[in-house]
């Protein structure tokens, strides 16, 4: 099995592409002509990325697989739209976030709370490790929940700008061209989304007496 | 500091240093400037835990099972007529705009289309010149008496009330009245006198084809005020204005029912008036005659 690095930055990433070495255009016009195997190895190549990103917009493992099959039913019904200009990873990440802003338009201010509630004990029994000290664990848990909370409450720029380049790890040239601006206006718009960040997790952290 | 020394600052906080960044950060070695970084790097350290998510279990088999459930979107048909439609609302919105020159033109026209449409109701269909034809006997009957213009008006004010003073037929429907009174036909239809009938009574009248023939005298004793309704508002301005509504029964009941009455397919009866009272009413006598039993003419 050959590996080779991540289409975005590649820094700890690797994608294994038995699936062929097919690109994603050449895919994308397999698929497009009723190759279902070509959509499932760009869903296979793919799943990963939009997964990653939902995780962070809703903060379960059943959600969020949600969400991913839901970007992808909608790819697959769009495959027509899509055009070569732009990469397919950029098409697939704007279906994701129109999705996730659409979804977090429609669901209720109640809903949110409870799941949030239900992703902060979840969260806590399932990623905390067994050998940790369990306070630690859950202190830990509460800490992602308010920066995921931070995210999303985020303007929807800086909400994309955050999870691109620090969770998804893109490359800014990925992230200039989703935005369609230049690098480094994407530089840019990163600073001032990780500013905006900070000061909205600082008044957080103050009142739960974390530290920053 | 500066919003640049800011921006180096996060830049060294994210491990994303650009040439310049380390001195600009050295340079600004203040307390509140150490605890902003370090704020920094405690952010991303938050960020970055954040990537340690539980591992995606989704297959493809239940991608398309669901793509399969789902199915594809249904393919929008544009029906055939929507284009046309499209292309009739745009030549009506093109006309809307061009209209402002035709609404100033048109406006009289606009004003004047309710009496058109009272018009046209009036207009003498055959069953109404029957209806009417009742009347005829009576204006005819007090013509000679020379009180044409007061019955006249006491019979039709409606029918005078609805003309309209600017309507303009098309010229090519004016009839000839003076070749209808030259011609033959017409002349040997009316009766010299009515007195020959009765000789009796000046009060003898007939109606059908004899009316026919008196309603054409009317037209020529200058009843030109009824007759734009028939022959246009040119002529109105000719008549005398007598007898207005005298002219108006007569002629439309002469042009209906003449033909009707000369056909001879159907029993036609004339009505003689012969000049005596009825004593039960104190109204003239009328006797209903079959039409072949009279002779006209002196």
């Amino acid at each position: 099995m050959r590996l080779e690095p991540s289409p975005f930055g590649g820094k700890s990433r690797e994608f294994d592409t038995t699936f062929g070495a097919d690109t994603d255009d050449a895919l994308v016009n397999r698929a497009r002509s009723g190759d279902f195997s070509a959509f499932e190895i760009l869903f296979e190549r793919h799943r990963n990325l939009v997964y990653r990103y939902a995780y962070q917009m809703a903060p379960r493992r059943d959600d969020a697989e949600d969400i991913v099959q839901e970007v992808f039913i909608r790819a697959y019904q769009n495959l027509h739209r899509y055009r070569d200009e732009a990469k397919f990873t950029t098409w697939l990440l704007r279906i994701t976030a129109n999705y996730g802003t659409d979804r977090a338009r429609m669901s209720t201010r109640r809903q949110n709370l409870e799941q949030q509630e239900a992703a902060g004990a979840l969260t806590w029994m399932t990623v905390g490790s067994g050998e940790d000290d369990p306070i630690e664990n859950l202190e830990q848990a509460r800490r992602k929940a308010m920066v995921r909370e931070a995210i999303q409450n985020l303007p929807e720029n800086h909400r994309n700008a955050i999870l691109f380049r620090d969770i998804q790890e893109m490359e800014y040239d990925q992230i200039a061209e989703y935005f369609g601006c230049t690098v480094g206006g994407a530089k840019l718009r990163v600073l001032r989304a990780r500013r905006a960040l900070k000061d909205r997790l600082m008044p957080l952290l103050s009142e739960s007496g974390g530290e920053f | 500091m500066t919003n640049k020394d800011f921006d180096a600052l996060i830049r060294s906080a994210f491990q994303e240093e650009e040439a310049g960044d380390r001195e600009l950060v050295a340079g600004e070695a203040s307390e509140a400037m150490k605890k902003e970084a370090q704020a920094y790097a405690t952010l991303r350290e938050d960020l970055h835990a954040l990537r340690d998510i539980p591992e995606c279990q989704m297959s493809t088999e239940r991608l398309r099972e669901a793509i399969l459930a789902r199915g594809m979107k249904p393919k929008r048909v544009i029906p055939w007529w929507q284009p046309a439609f499209a292309m009739a609302a745009c030549a009506a919105v093109a006309a809307l705009a061009l209209a402002p020159g035709m609404k100033s033109a048109g406006m009289p026209e606009k004003t004047e289309s309710p009496l058109v449409a009272t018009h046209t109701v009036a207009e003498p269909t055959q069953p109404l010149a029957l209806e009417e034809s009742s009347i005829a006997p009576m204006t005819s009957q007090m013509a000679p008496q020379g009180s044409s213009a007061n019955t006249g008006a006491a019979v039709a004010p409606p029918l005078t009330e609805r003309r309209p003073e600017t309507r303009v037929r098309p010229s090519n429907r004016r009839p000839n009245r003076f070749a209808r009174l030259e011609s033959p036909a017409r002349d040997s239809a009316r009766p010299a006198s009515l007195d020959s009938i009765n000789p009796g009574s000046a009060a003898a009248a007939l109606v059908g084809a004899a009316a026919d023939s008196a309603a054409f005298r009317s037209e020529d004793a200058g009843t030109g005020a009824a007759m734009p309704t028939t022959f246009g508002a040119a002529d109105a301005g000719t008549g005398s204005g007598g007898g207005a509504g005298f002219a108006m029964p007569g002629n439309q009941m002469s042009r209906a029912g003449a033909p009707q009455n000369k056909s001879g397919a159907e029993p036609v009866t004339v009505i003689v008036i012969p000049g005596g009272v009825d004593p039960a009413t104190g109204a003239p006598v009328a006797q209903e005659v079959d039409k072949r039993e009279v002779v006209f003419g002196g």
